[in-house]
This record gives C-alpha cells, sequence and structure tokens, in this order.
C-alpha cells in the first residue's frame, strides 16, 4: 500500500512540474491566441471604451476610429448590459478627468438590451461574474478557470494561429475569411442564423430589459465623467433588421429618448447597411471593416466638428 | 460528481484512503463507507434524486423476499409488482412526455384534438442504469440463481456502489452481491492495475473523445453546408468519440472498483475489430446487450422456438434496446437498423460464426478478408451512429443524402484534405492501442522499461491535466443522458 501510495505521489509531483512547464512554455508564445475574451483582462484600460457584443468586438477597430480607443466588448452571452458586464467595465476602465478629445463608443441593439422577463437573474453570464481579482498579465484567474487548455486547443492554436479568433492590441477580434468562402457560404449561413435567432427563447419571449437600460443609463452618466459617449447602432443585414424590428419596433425612438435625456449623440448607421457585406447577417467581414470604421470616423469627426452634444443623427447612405 | 472533474480528484483519495485506513477493520463497514461515499457521489450532482434512489433500493430489497416464495403464484406475483414498479418510475420520469406527444399526433391523425399535460421533469441521471441493477436482483432470486439477502446496506451497496453507479456496467446481483458480501484486502497488483485502467479511462475520455467532440459537433451541428467527405469524416470521429468516451467512462468504473477491491464486468472488448453485426453486440455495451439476452430474449423464448420467433425476439430486444437509451424515435430508430444488420446473420445461422475469438488471433495483422468484414461492420455501425446521434429523422436522412448527393456533384473532393481532418491524429492511437490489446482487455499492457514507462504516464498525466482545464464549457459522459 504504502508503495503505490509513493508511486502515486511521485508520479503526481511529475505531473504537474510538467504540466506548469508546458503552461509556462505555452504562454510565452501565444499568450494572445488564449482565446477571444483573455487579452482584454490582462490590464487596466485607460483609453476610451467601445463597449457591447460581438457586433461591436469584431465591427469596431479602434486603429482606425482612433487610437485612443480599446475594444472592450465581449459576447451577447459575456456582454449584454447586465449587472455583471457593468461592474467588469468599472473595474478594468481606469478613469481619466474629463478630456474632450476621449470618446467612449456604447453599441446598443435589441439584443443586446432584451431579457426574457422572470429569467434575467437566472442566467449565468460566464466568466464576467466570477473574475474576483484584478487585471494581471498573464492572468491565470482566468487562465486556470475559464480558459480551454486542452491538448486539442492547444494544437489548434500552435498549428494555425494566424488564422485562430484572436484579439489585437487595441482588443478587436480579428475572424478572418476569404471573399471566396464567403461568396460561397453566406446565404446559407444568414439562413441558419436567422432560423437559430427565430427559434431562440430572447425572440420568442424577450423584452427590452428596464435592468438594462438602467445599466446602460448608468453607464453613459459614469463615462461621461471621462469624455464624449456616443450610443451607436451598427449596421447588420436586412434580414435581421426585420427580426430586431419584430422585436423591438420602437427601439430607434427609445435609444433617442435616453440620448435626449443624457445629452449625448445616438448615431444609427442602419439605414447605410447595405455597403457593408457581412459574414452571418450581423457580423462584419473582415476586409470590410477598415472602409467601415473610416466611415464611421467621418461621422464622428463631422459631430465633433460641429460639437454636437445630445443630437441623434440617423446616417444617410 | 463526474469522474473528468477536479471534485472526484480529491473525493476518491479521501475514499480510498478511509476505505483501507479506517474502514478496513470488516466488509460491514467498508460496505458502510461505499455507501455514504455513493450517496455523496450522487447527489453531488443532484440531492434532491437521492430519495428516489433510495426509494427504489428498498423496494426491490423488499420485493426480493416476496419473489423468493416457494409459491410459485406468490412469486410470480411479487417478480411483475416490481417489474411494474421499475419500469413504473423509469416511464414517469423518461418515457411519459414522449407517450404523451405520440398519443397526441395520433388522436389528431383522426381530428381529435388532445391537449395532454407534460411533466417535464428532469431525468435523473443513471436511472436506467440502477433501475436495471435492482430488476436483475428481483430476476435472479426468481430465477433461483440468487438467495435474497437479509443485509439492507450490502444491498443498498450493491445498487448504489459510486464507481458504476450513473452509467454502468450494469452489474449482476450473483456476480457483484457476493463480493459485497465478502472482506476485501488491498491486493497491490489489483491496485496497480486499477490505477492504469483509471489513467487509460481518462486518457479516452478527456484526451480523444472531448477533442473529438469539437470536429464531430462543428460537422453535426451545420452539416448543410459541408461537404461529401467531411461529412464521412465527422461520422467516423462519432463513433471513435461515443467509444472513447464510453469506453472511457467504463475503464474508470473498472479500475476505480478495483482499487477498493471488486472485479466489475468488462463493458467493452474492442467492438470497431467485429467481424459481424452479432460480434459487435457481444464486444459493445456488453452489460447491457447480456442484460436484455438474459432478462428479455431468453425468456421470450430466444430462438428456440423456430424462425419467427427468434426474428421477433430479435427485433424486440434491439427495438427495446434503442429504447432504452432515451424516448425518442431515433433511438428506436437506431435498434432497428441493428436489428436489420442482425437478421441476416440469423436467418443463415451465421450469428454465433465469430464466437469466442478474435481478428488475426494468432497474427499481427488480419487477412483481407477480415479487413473487409470489420471495414464492412465498423461502416455499418457508423452508419447507425448518426441516426442516434441526430434526433430529427429528416435531419439524419437529409445528412445522409448529403454525402451521396455532394459526392456526385463533387466527385473531386475525394482527392482534398476533408474537414476535420485532424480528428484522425486522435482516432489513430486509440485503434492502434486497441489492436495490441485485442486478445485479451484486461491485459492492459505496459512498457517494460521503466523510464520509458514513466515518461508514458507522465505524458497522459499532463495531458489529461491539461484537459481538465476546459474553462466554463462542462464535459459529461454521453450515457450519462440515458
Amino acid at each position: 500500500m504504502r508503495n503505490l501510495l509513493l508511486k502515486i505521489v511521485y508520479y503526481c509531483i511529475a505531473t504537474l512540474l510538467v504540466f506548469a512547464c508546458v503552461l509556462y512554455f505555452y504562454l510565452l508564445k501565444y499568450e494572445s491566441y488564449i482565446d477571444q475574451n483573455y487579452a482584454r483582462l490582462t490590464s487596466y484600460h485607460n483609453q476610451g471604451l467601445i463597449i457591447g457584443t460581438s457586433r461591436s468586438a469584431i465591427d469596431l477597430e479602434p486603429s482606425i476610429l482612433g487610437g485612443q480607443l480599446y475594444n472592450f466588448s465581449f459576447t451577447i452571452d459575456a456582454s449584454p448590459y447586465d449587472n455583471s458586464y457593468m461592474a467588469l467595465i468599472r473595474k478594468y476602465h481606469q478613469n481619466a478627468s474629463f478630456d474632450k478629445n476621449r470618446i467612449h463608443i456604447l453599441t446598443v441593439d435589441p439584443w443586446a438590451l432584451s431579457s426574457i422577463p422572470g429569467a434575467e437573474n437566472l442566467i449565468n453570464p460566464s466568466f464576467t461574474s466570477k473574475l474576483k481579482l484584478e487585471p494581471m498579465r498573464p492572468n491565470f484567474e482566468y487562465i486556470l478557470r475559464f480558459a480551454n487548455l486542452s491538448i486539442w486547443e492547444i494544437s489548434n492554436v500552435m498549428m494555425n494561429s494566424d488564422r485562430n479568433l484572436h484579439i489585437n492590441s487595441f482588443g478587436r477580434m480579428i475572424k478572418p475569411m476569404t471573399e471566396e468562402f464567403l461568396n460561397k457560404d453566406y446565404k446559407r449561413k444568414l439562413g441558419v442564423k436567422i432560423d437559430n435567432y427565430k427559434q431562440s427563447e430572447t425572440y420568442k419571449k424577450g423584452k427590452i430589459s428596464a435592468n438594462k437600460l438602467r445599466n446602460l443609463e448608468e453607464l453613459i452618466d459614469y463615462l461621461k465623467l471621462d469624455g464624449k459617449v456616443y450610443l451607436i447602432r451598427l449596421p447588420i443585414a436586412s434580414e435581421m433588421l426585420e427580426l430586431e424590428d419584430t422585436m423591438c419596433p420602437e427601439f430607434n425612438s427609445l435609444m433617442l429618448n435616453i440620448s435626449g435625456k443624457h445629452k449625448v449623440t445616438y448615431i444609427d448607421i442602419m439605414p447605410a447597411r447595405n455597403q457593408f457585406r457581412t459574414t452571418d447577417g450581423h457580423h462584419m467581414w473582415e476586409n470590410e471593416i477598415p472602409k467601415f470604421n473610416r466611415y464611421l470616423r467621418t461621422v464622428l469627426d463631422t459631430l465633433n466638428y460641429t460639437n454636437a452634444v445630445g443630437k441623434s443623427d440617423f446616417i444617410k447612405p | 460528481m463526474l469522474f473528468n472533474s477536479f471534485e472526484f480528484l480529491i473525493f476518491f483519495p479521501i475514499v480510498f484512503i478511509l476505505y483501507w485506513f479506517v474502514f478496513s477493520k470488516s466488509y460491514r463497514n467498508q460496505n458502510l463507507l461505499i455507501l455514504i461515499a455513493s450517496y455523496v457521489f450522487y447527489g453531488w450532482w443532484s440531492w434532491k434524486f437521492l430519495g428516489l434512489l433510495a426509494l427504489n433500493t428498498i423496494i426491490d430489497f423488499l420485493y426480493g423476499f416476496g419473489v423468493n416464495s416457494d409459491n410459485k403464484r406468490k412469486s410470480k406475483l411479487f417478480l411483475w409488482l416490481s417489474i411494474i414498479n421499475n419500469l413504473g418510475i423509469l416511464a414517469v420520469f423518461k418515457y411519459y412526455d414522449f407517450f404523451a406527444v405520440q398519443f397526441q399526433h395520433l388522436f389528431e391523425g383522426f381530428g381529435v384534438h388532445l391537449n395532454p399535460t407534460l411533466l417535464n421533469l428532469t431525468l435523473p441521471v443513471g436511472i436506467s442504469f440502477y433501475t436495471f441493477h435492482g430488476m436483475s436482483y428481483v430476476f435472479d432470486i426468481y430465477y433461483k440463481r440468487q438467495k435474497p439477502i437479509s443485509n439492507f446496506i450490502d444491498y443498498a451497496v450493491f445498487v448504489s456502489f459510486f464507481p458504476l453507479l450513473v452509467a454502468g456496467p450494469i452489474e449482476r446481483a450473483n456476480h457483484l452481491l457476493p463480493q459485497v458480501q465478502t472482506f476485501r484486502s488491498f491486493n497491490f497488483r489489483n491496485a496497480v492495475y486499477g490505477c492504469r485502467l483509471i489513467l487509460w479511462g481518462m486518457f479516452k475520455k478527456i484526451v480523444i473523445a472531448d477533442s473529438l467532440a469539437i470536429v464531430v459537433d462543428l460537422i453535426y451541428s451545420d452539416f448543410s453546408g459541408q461537404g461529401a467527405t467531411t461529412l464521412i469524416m465527422g461520422s467516423i470521429a462519432f463513433s471513435f468519440q461515443i467509444y472513447a468516451d464510453f469506453s472511457g467512462y467504463s475503464d474508470i468504473a473498472l479500475g476505480t472498483a478495483k482499487l477498493l477491491g471488486f472485479e466489475l464486468l468488462s463493458n467493452f472488448k474492442f467492438p470497431y475489430f467485429s467481424r459481424d453485426i452479432a460480434e459487435f453486440w457481444r464486444r459493445w455495451h456488453i452489460s447491457l446487450s447480456s442484460w436484455f439476452r438474459d432478462y428479455l430474449y431468453i425468456p421470450l423464448g430466444g430462438s428456440k422456438d423456430g424462425k419467427y420467433k427468434a426474428i421477433r425476439n430479435t427485433f424486440i430486444i434491439f427495438i427495446v434496446s434503442g429504447f432504452w437509451h432515451g424516448a425518442s424515435w431515433n433511438f428506436i430508430l437506431w435498434g432497428f437498423i441493428h436489428a436489420c444488420g442482425f437478421l441476416p446473420l440469423l436467418l443463415l445461422g451465421k450469428n454465433r460464426k465469430n464466437l469466442g475469438n478474435v481478428a488475426a488471433e494468432s497474427s499481427k495483422i488480419p487477412s483481407f478478408k477480415e479487413l473487409f468484414q470489420m471495414l464492412s461492420t465498423f461502416a455499418f455501425v457508423t452508419f447507425a451512429w448518426i441516426f442516434f446521434r441526430i434526433k430529427d429523422f429528416n435531419d439524419a436522412l437529409l445528412f445522409i443524402k448529403r454525402i451521396f448527393v455532394n459526392l456526385v456533384e463533387d466527385p473531386g473532393q475525394l482527392l482534398h484534405k476533408p474537414g476535420g481532418i485532424l480528428a484522425v491524429l486522435y482516432i489513430v492511437p486509440v485503434i492502434v492501442i486497441d489492436w495490441f490489446l485485442r486478445r485479451d482487455e484486461r491485459n492492459l499492457r505496459t512498457v517494460k522499461n521503466p523510464v520509458l514507462r514513466a515518461v508514458i504516464y507522465i505524458g497522459m498525466g499532463t495531458l489529461i491535466l491539461l484537459g481538465l482545464f476546459k474553462g466554463s464549457s462542462e464535459s459529461s459522459f454521453i450515457y450519462f443522458q440515458f
């Protein structure tokens, strides 16, 4: 018995040592590729923030919009306007005294601001509510609790890390796709997405959440202390827009009310949606992103120039 | 509690140490500890269903005395009461909603609109397994293979023994109960073998099955956009995923039991080296197929009352076996397909042809004939798995149709690399290792050189440890749902 237990202990210690070495060398070379969230959670952010779900995580490129921005958007599960995401923003954002050149972009859509009545508190919003420690690099809390370190994931990252979903230094999610693949696959993928969304509980039972609206308003007030805040509705495919209009036909007027109340600008880019191609109806295609972000920058520059505050803009194509 | 969790890595060493150092004076003490540990193990998933497990245990324990009566009528009455009770509990939790919906559809066909109340109950983990444990006890008493036991703790250990509680192997009373009622002493060789089984089982589950699951989920969740070769790759990957997942669980169960001094029934004997469907079913989920054989097929008359009854009974056990997996038409169809694969062998009297031997019994590689037989059996089994994996019948047909239509439209794709090709890296080691072990599944050989052996064990341990860090994604065993 003693012999067996000793052997097991030796093997366990040796295994732990090898595990630590593998983890060390993996992090040394592939840290930023761990997953699509990790890189954003390794430091405090003392720039303007881009807030939202996967649409803004993919669509908005801070290096084009203006280098003083950091994209702190995640996914619809991790970063709708729920309490835990709000707490995470406050934890990671370093507030500066008001800087008139700093801007914050809060992207809004009916999905991000809806929830199923009665089930709002039952939804477990992944890592955002569970991260306890302060930002650090390497963020071992995140790695050991939320990252996937399986050999499949590691080998996949090591073999084609450039093509993997990852975050650039401005926090934007990179999702490469060739034009050939897009042309071939777009219609089918859009159909699948639309079907999935129509089957979702949020579509069937979801309502605009009073709690999320309150969070949005509080976030506007909080970020207004630190620069200008813009509410932006990003462009998506017409088929997707139809779904959103069915879910919440009065969404634009709701946002206009909020922007008016808090004296920030609401920009609906939906009318220009046909100018930008998406991969699945609501995430912009990688090759369109520079064009879109230059377009948005022009819009923001114009508003900044005219110093429009509290003005609501619908962009005409 | 899952075997592939950090909780189990803490739970089992504690049980092991208490078992051999604190509760080791008598087998009664050992049994008491196992019972407590089993209820903790099960209650970790949901303590609410511990009552159901206890109720099931008490009922079959009491029925055992009634079934043991010398009065044939009384014995039969208690047997039926036990069957009704056990299947009744299964029916309520597992099958009621299915039948309610089917009746609703049936009546709608006649223009009658029913609005049945659905229970929408959570299916207690392992209910099909522990119910079958209890039934085997009552059946064995009825057939005079087992005497009813008077100690309730011993019986409760038999039903709820944690290594096999939630996904088998489905033990027989006359195999496990004598071990429960005997003092277990520590055996170094057995314990080392148990550790190896646990290591290999964990490796199959965490490294092989969970990796293949990523490919399979990607391909199956969006099959309409995939090419034919990718769909074939996905189907093959699923065959190995479910094998590595379930046989991995069984290996961990067997290894854990061995460390506590128990020998459990083998559940797998390299099924993908089978040369026909009959042999496959003697090698796949053996404890379930032999359960149905002994307690359903043979009581129905087996193959003794002529060809017609043999065919009828074969279809019954395959369909019931499919239905045992879940209240859904796809499982029934899966069972039916296997029955159809078995039928020609039965009609030709070849269903017992490959009994007692294994492919390439006396050589290192199979003959061409054996290779063809193995590949064709594997192809058939893989085809049937499609209906097991895809719940919706129309989707399963679309999946298969897409393979053929896509190949006809674009035969050139056969020359290109299919999607999910990385899965091969995970499938090949399983095939190679299984092939070398095929003559004796209990002889999990080890490398003679101690340094190389240590490197292999530590390497496997590291991969398992890495795989345990799966982020927020839970990775349960496939057979937990049954």
